[in-house]
C-alpha cells in the first residue's frame, strides 16, 4: 500500500504480531480503518483485541510489523497523533479520587482543542453528577464519562475497548446512540471493540473478526451480513452436496427437523440450485444477525470463512 | 512541557486534602505552645510547640509517602495518560516530582504555622547564624539540616521504591512500610548514640550495635531466601526481596544514624582549635569551645566536658571562646550566651542551665542590631547568687536564681568598644572596656577592638547604688592584660614583639605601679589564685626561656631554667602549687612539644611525656577571678600524640583517655 493509501485510512495495522513471553495475543494481523468509518473489531475473550489496541495507541511495541496513524508509526509519534484520538478504555481507568469537573479539567490542559461546554451537556444529559469523585460513580456514569472524555477534543479517530462492558441494555443503549450523534455530526473514523454485538450491528460499517490471535476476516458489514444466510433444509443423505458447495458452507449439522448449515457466499441462485436439488426438500434460506454470524465462526463449529 | 505540569497539577490535586491536613496539623502545634504558656509552662512551650511541629511533620511526610507509592503505582492506573497525549517522560516525571512534592510539602506545611505565627518558635531548630557554618557539613549538623537530609533521604528512598517497583514488580506496600520503620529506627538509633543518652547509659552504644547487627543479619537471610526459594515460588521471591532490602535499608539508615551521632560523640572538626574555658570546682565538668587560631576567627560550638566519665554535650552553636559560658561556682549550673536571629534580626539569647541540661531560665534579648556573638560575655559572681552579662558596651546584673535584673549599665555604644569584667565582690564588678583604633589595623588580620586597642577605660559598677565610674585608664598600646584577683592590681603585658615588657598596674586608675620585665623576645604570664605572678620569658640572646614567679606586689621571687631551645607558656595552676607549662619548638607552636610541671618550691620543670597542652591560652581580663572559686587542679586535660583528650592526674600521674579529636589543622598558629 502506498502512503497517500495508508494517510488515507484513519488506521491500519501492518502485519502486526505480539507476544507475552511464548504466549502469541496477535499474529500478523493486518487491517485498516478508512477514515469516516465505524470498524468493529471482535473476537472472544483472549483473542488479542485489546493488545492490539494497545499496539495501535503506541502503548506497546508490536514484535513484528507496524502500527500506523494517518500513515504514521504510532509508537514513534504517539505523543503527536494521540491529540487526534479520543480513547474510551475497557475498564474506566481515571483516577478515582479526582472529580469528574477536576478530570474535564486534567483533559482540557492535555488538548489544543477541548470542547469543554459540549463535553458537561454531554455529561448533564447523561446525569453524571460532575463533583463527584470519579471513583463514586456507577459504571454506566463511569462508562459515560469515559465517553465525554473522548469525544471532548473532537477526535477524528475514536477508539473503544469494549466500551459498554458491565453495562446494563439501557445504558448500553444511550451509549451508543451519543456515540452515533456525534459521529453523524462529524463523520470521525471509529475503531471499536466489543462484546455487545447487536450495538455494534446498529453503528458498525465494517467489521473484522479476530480467532486465537489471528484474522478471520476484515470486511463491510453490509457485504457481510448479505454473503452469510442460515439454510435449515431436509434431504436425503447427502443429497445436494455437489450443489451445496459453491454456497461455501461453515458448517452443516443435524437438528430435530432436519439439517442446517451458515453459509458464507449465500447467492439467490446458487441456493435455488441446491433447493431444487433430488432429495433436497423444505430448503429455506434466512438472514443472520452480526452475534449470529460471529457465534458461527468463531464458536465451536466455527472456521475460516 | 504542558503534559508534565497537567500531570504534575493533578497529582498534587489529587492530594489537596494532604496540605489543609499538614497546615492544621501545624496549627495544633501552635495551639500546644500556647496552651503551655497559657499554664506557665513557658520554658517548655517553645520547645514543645517546634518539636511537635516537626515531629507531626516528619509523621506526615512518612505516612503519605507511605498512601502515595502503593496507591500510585500498584493500582496500574498509568494507562489513563498514556492514553493521551503525553509522552512518557512527562508522565513518569510529573508523578514523582507530584509525589514527591506532596510528601515534601507534608514535611514542611506542619511547620509553617509555628514559623509565622508562633513568633519564631522554631528558631532552635532553623535559626543558625550563617556566619558560624564553614562547610556543607556544618550546614547539615543543624537540625534544619538534619531533618531536610532526613526528609530527601525519603524521597530518594521512595524513587527507589517506585524505580523497584518498576523493574521488578516489588510490592511498593513493603517498601513503604520498611521506610516507615526505617524512619523509626533512624531516630532511634541517634538517640540511643547521642551524648545525653551514652553518658548515662555508655552500654547503650553496644545494644544499638546489635540491634544493628540483627537487622544485617536480617538483609542476608533474606538475600538467602531470594536465592533459594525464589525460583521456585514467585510470591515468596517477591517477599524475600521486599524484606531483604527493607533490612537494608534499615542497615544504611541506622549507619547513618550512628554516623551522625558518632560525630556528635567525639566531637566536630572544630574541636581541633579547643578552648578550656571553665571548670566546675571540683574539676569534673569542663567548657570546651573553638578558639581563634591566627588569622581565623572562628565562631564555634560550646560543649560541657565531663572529664570524669569522657562524655560531651554541646550547650550551643555559638560561641568564641571568649567568655560565653561559665560554670557556678557551686558547680551546678552552666550559663552561656548564643546567637540568635529572627525576622527582626539579631538577638542574644542567654540560658541557664543545670549541669545534667535542664533548663532553669533563658532570656533572648531585642533584636537591636547585636550582631558580634563575640562581644557578650557572662560571669558569676564569687558565691554564685549574681550573674555580670556583657553585650557590647552594656551590662546587666542578673539574680542568678530567675535571671531577673538587679542593675544595668552602660558604658557606650560604640562598635570600637569591646567591655570586659569580672565581679570584686557579690555588689561590686570591675569593667574593662578597650576601645579601638581602627588605624591600628595589621594588614590580613581582622579590625576588632580585641586586636586594636588604643586604651583601655576601667570602670566600677556598684550594684546596691547602680553607680557606674570611671577609675581611669591604661593608655599604652598592648594586647592582653591580667587582673590581679587578691589585689587592686592588673598585669599589663607592653612592648612590640622582641621587645615585650611586664608591669604591674593600679587596678583602679591604671597607673603603672611596678616594672616586671622589658625588653624580652616572648612573655606569657599567669596569675595565680593568691595573686602570685608566673610568667615565661626570653631574654634576647639567650638560648632557653626561664620562668619567674613575682609577688602580687611584683617582686622576684623565683627564677626557675627551664630546658633550652624549646618555648614555653604558662597554661594552669595545679594542686601543690606547682604550674603547668606547654612547650614547643622554637619555630612551632607552644602546643606541639611536651607539656611541663613546674615546681617553684624546688625550682624544678619536667616533661609529662607524650602529653600536650591544647591549642587554645588561658583567657585574659578576669575569667578566673576569685579565690573562693578557684578549685586548684588535681588533674588537667591534655592531648597525647593521637590527638586524644587525656586527664592527666598531677599526683598519680596516672592518664585516662576522654575523647579523640580530630586531628589539628595546619592552618593557623598555637
Amino acid at each position: 500500500m502506498t502512503e497517500a493509501a495508508s494517510a488515507e485510512n484513519a488506521l491500519e495495522l501492518r502485519g502486526v504480531t505480539v507476544r507475552y513471553g511464548k504466549a502469541v495475543a496477535a499474529k500478523g494481523v493486518s487491517l485498516s480503518v478508512p477514515a469516516g468509518e465505524v470498524t468493529a473489531l471482535l473476537g472472544r475473550n483472549g483473542a488479542g483485541k485489546t493488545s492490539l489496541i494497545r499496539v495501535l495507541l503506541g502503548m506497546r511495541k508490536a514484535q513484528e510489523g507496524e502500527a500506523l496513524l494517518w500513515g504514521k508509526d504510532a509508537w514513534k509519534h504517539r505523543h503527536e497523533l494521540l491529540e487526534r484520538v479520543g480513547v474510551v478504555p475497557e475498564t474506566p481507568d481515571a483516577p478515582e479520587d479526582l472529580s469528574v469537573r477536576d478530570l474535564l479539567a486534567f483533559c482540557s490542559r492535555l488538548y489544543r482543542t477541548w470542547d469543554g461546554k459540549g463535553a458537561e451537556d454531554r455529561l448533564e444529559r447523561f446525569g453524571v453528577p460532575l463533583g463527584v469523585p470519579f471513583g463514586s460513580l456507577s459504571k454506566g456514569q463511569k462508562g459515560h464519562a469515559m465517553l465525554a472524555l473522548a469525544l471532548a477534543h473532537r477526535p477524528d479517530l475514536l477508539v473503544l475497548d469494549d466500551p459498554t462492558l458491565g453495562l446494563d441494555a439501557v445504558a448500553r443503549k444511550a451509549f451508543f446512540e451519543e456515540l452515533v450523534a456525534d459521529l453523524a455530526d462529524r463523520g470521525a473514523a471509529v475503531f471499536l471493540s466489543s462484546h455487545d454485538l447487536s450495538g455494534v450491528e446498529s453503528i458498525a460499517d465494517r467489521v473484522a473478526f479476530l480467532r486465537e490471535g489471528r484474522l478471520l476476516l476484515d470486511e463491510p458489514l453490509e457485504g457481510l451480513k448479505a454473503r452469510f444466510r442460515r439454510l435449515s433444509f431436509r434431504r436425503e443423505k447427502e443429497a445436494g452436496e455437489a450443489a451445496l458447495r459453491p454456497l461455501e458452507p461453515v458448517f452443516v449439522r443435524r437438528t430435530a427437523f432436519g439439517e442446517e448449515s451458515v453459509v458464507a457466499a449465500y447467492e439467490e441462485t446458487a441456493f435455488h440450485g441446491f433447493a431444487s436439488s433430488p432429495g433436497v426438500a423444505a430448503a429455506e434460506a434466512s438472514e443472520m444477525s452480526l452475534e449470529e454470524i460471529f457465534i458461527a465462526l468463531t464458536g465451536e463449529e466455527g472456521g475460516a470463512p | 512541557m504542558r503534559g508534565f505540569a497537567a500531570v504534575y497539577m493533578r497529582e498534587v490535586l489529587l492530594r489537596k486534602a494532604a496540605f489543609a491536613a499538614g497546615l492544621a496539623s501545624g496549627l495544633v502545634a501552635v495551639l500546644l505552645g500556647g496552651i503551655l504558656r497559657r499554664y506557665g509552662f513557658m520554658d517548655v512551650a517553645n520547645l514543645a510547640a517546634a518539636t511537635f511541629s516537626v515531629l507531626l511533620g516528619g509523621f506526615g511526610a512518612l505516612a503519605v509517602g507511605a498512601s502515595v507509592i502503593p496507591n500510585d503505582l500498584s493500582s496500574g492506573k498509568i494507562g489513563f495518560d498514556f492514553a493521551r497525549p503525553v509522552s512518557g517522560w512527562a508522565i513518569w516525571a510529573g508523578r514523582f516530582l507530584g509525589g514527591f512534592s506532596v510528601v515534601l510539602s507534608m514535611a514542611v506545611l506542619p511547620l509553617a504555622p509555628v514559623t509565622l505565627l508562633g513568633e519564631g518558635l522554631l528558631r532552635d531548630f532553623t535559626v543558625i547564624n550563617p556566619a558560624y557554618l564553614h562547610g556543607i557539613g556544618d550546614y547539615l549538623l543543624t537540625p534544619a539540616g538534619l531533618y531536610g537530609s532526613a526528609v530527601l533521604a525519603l524521597l530518594a528512598l521512595y524513587a527507589a521504591s517506585i524505580c523497584l517497583w518498576s523493574i521488578l514488580r516489588i510490592p511498593s506496600r513493603w517498601l513503604a512500610l520498611d521506610a516507615l520503620m526505617a524512619g523509626v529506627l533512624f531516630v532511634a538509633g541517634i538517640l540511643s548514640l547521642s551524648s545525653p543518652v551514652t553518658l548515662h547509659f555508655p552500654g547503650a552504644r553496644y545494644v544499638y550495635l546489635f540491634v544493628l547487627g540483627i537487622v544485617f543479619l536480617g538483609a542476608l537471610v533474606g538475600t538467602f531466601l531470594l536465592v533459594v526459594r525464589g525460583r521456585t515460588d514467585a510470591r515468596r521471591a517477591r517477599t524475600a526481596v521486599s524484606l531483604s532490602l527493607g533490612a537494608s535499608l534499615f542497615s544504611a539508615l541506622l549507619l547513618l544514624g550512628a554516623g551522625w551521632a558518632y560525630v556528635e560523640t567525639r566531637g566536630p572538626k572544630h574541636l581541633q582549635r579547643l578552648t578550656m574555658g571553665e571548670r566546675s570546682p571540683d574539676g569534673r565538668w569542663w567548657l570546651l569551645s573553638g578558639s581563634h587560631v591566627g588569622k581565623d576567627w572562628l565562631g564555634l560550638p560550646t560543649y560541657l566536658l565531663d572529664a570524669r566519665e569522657g562524655g560531651h554535650r554541646r550547650l550551643s552553636w555559638s560561641t568564641t571562646g571568649w567568655g560565653d559560658a561559665a560554670i557556678s561556682p557551686d558547680g551546678k549550673f552552666v550559663a552561656f550566651i548564643e546567637n540568635r536571629w529572627s525576622q527582626e534580626g539579631a538577638h542574644w539569647l542567654l540560658t541557664c542551665r543545670t549541669l545534667s541540661g535542664e533548663r532553669k531560665w533563658e532570656i533572648l534579648g531585642p533584636a537591636d542590631g547585636w550582631d558580634e556573638p563575640s562581644r557578650g560575655a557572662v560571669t558569676f559572681s564569687p558565691f554564685g547568687k549574681r550573674l555580670l552579662f556583657l553585650t557590647g558596651g552594656e551590662g546587666q546584673v542578673l539574680d542568678a536564681d530567675d535571671g531577673s535584673s538587679l542593675a544595668s549599665f552602660r558604658v557606650g555604644a560604640d562598635a570600637d568598644l569591646w567591655l570586659s569584667g569580672r565581679f570584686e565582690s557579690e555588689d561590686r564588678v570591675r569593667l574593662y572596656s578597650r576601645i579601638r583604633d581602627r588605624s591600628r589595623r595589621r594588614p590580613g588580620w581582622p579590625s576588632t577592638p580585641l586586636l586594636d586597642t588604643a586604651h583601655v577605660d576601667l570602670w566600677r559598677f556598684d550594684v546596691p547604688s547602680r553607680t557606674l565610674t570611671r577609675t581611669g585608664t591604661l593608655d599604652t598600646a598592648f594586647y592582653f592584660f591580667w587582673p590581679v584577683p587578691t589585689g587592686d592590681s592588673i598585669v599589663v603585658r607592653s612592648g612590640p614583639k622582641d621587645a615585650r615588657g611586664l608591669d604591674l598596674h593600679d587596678g583602679s586608675t591604671g597607673v603603672k605601679k611596678v616594672h616586671l620585665l622589658e625588653g624580652q623576645e616572648r612573655v606569657w604570664p599567669l596569675v595565680l589564685a593568691d595573686g602570685r605572678i608566673v610568667c615565661t620569658a626570653r631574654s634576647r640572646g639567650e638560648a632557653s626561656d626561664v620562668l619567674r614567679v613575682f609577688s602580687p606586689e611584683g617582686s622576684l621571687l623565683k627564677s626557675i631554667p627551664l630546658p633550652p631551645r624549646l618555648k614555653f607558656s604558662p597554661v594552669d595552676e595545679l594542686a601543690g602549687g606547682n604550674i603547668l607549662l606547654g612547650s614547643g619548638p622554637e619555630k612551632g607552636r607552644i602546643s606541639e612539644g611536651d607539656a611541663y610541671v613546674a615546681d617553684p618550691a624546688c625550682a624544678t620543670a619536667e616533661p609529662i611525656h607524650g602529653l600536650r597542652i591544647h591549642q587554645g591560652y588561658p583567657l585574659a581580663e578576669g575569667r578566673r577571678m576569685s579565690p573562693e572559686r578557684e578549685g586548684l587542679l588535681e588533674s588537667v586535660l591534655l592531648l597525647d600524640k593521637d590527638n586524644r583528650l587525656v586527664r592527666y592526674d598531677v599526683r598519680s600521674r596516672e592518664r585516662h583517655p576522654l575523647v579523640r579529636l580530630p586531628a589539628p589543622s595546619k592552618t593557623g598558629s598555637g
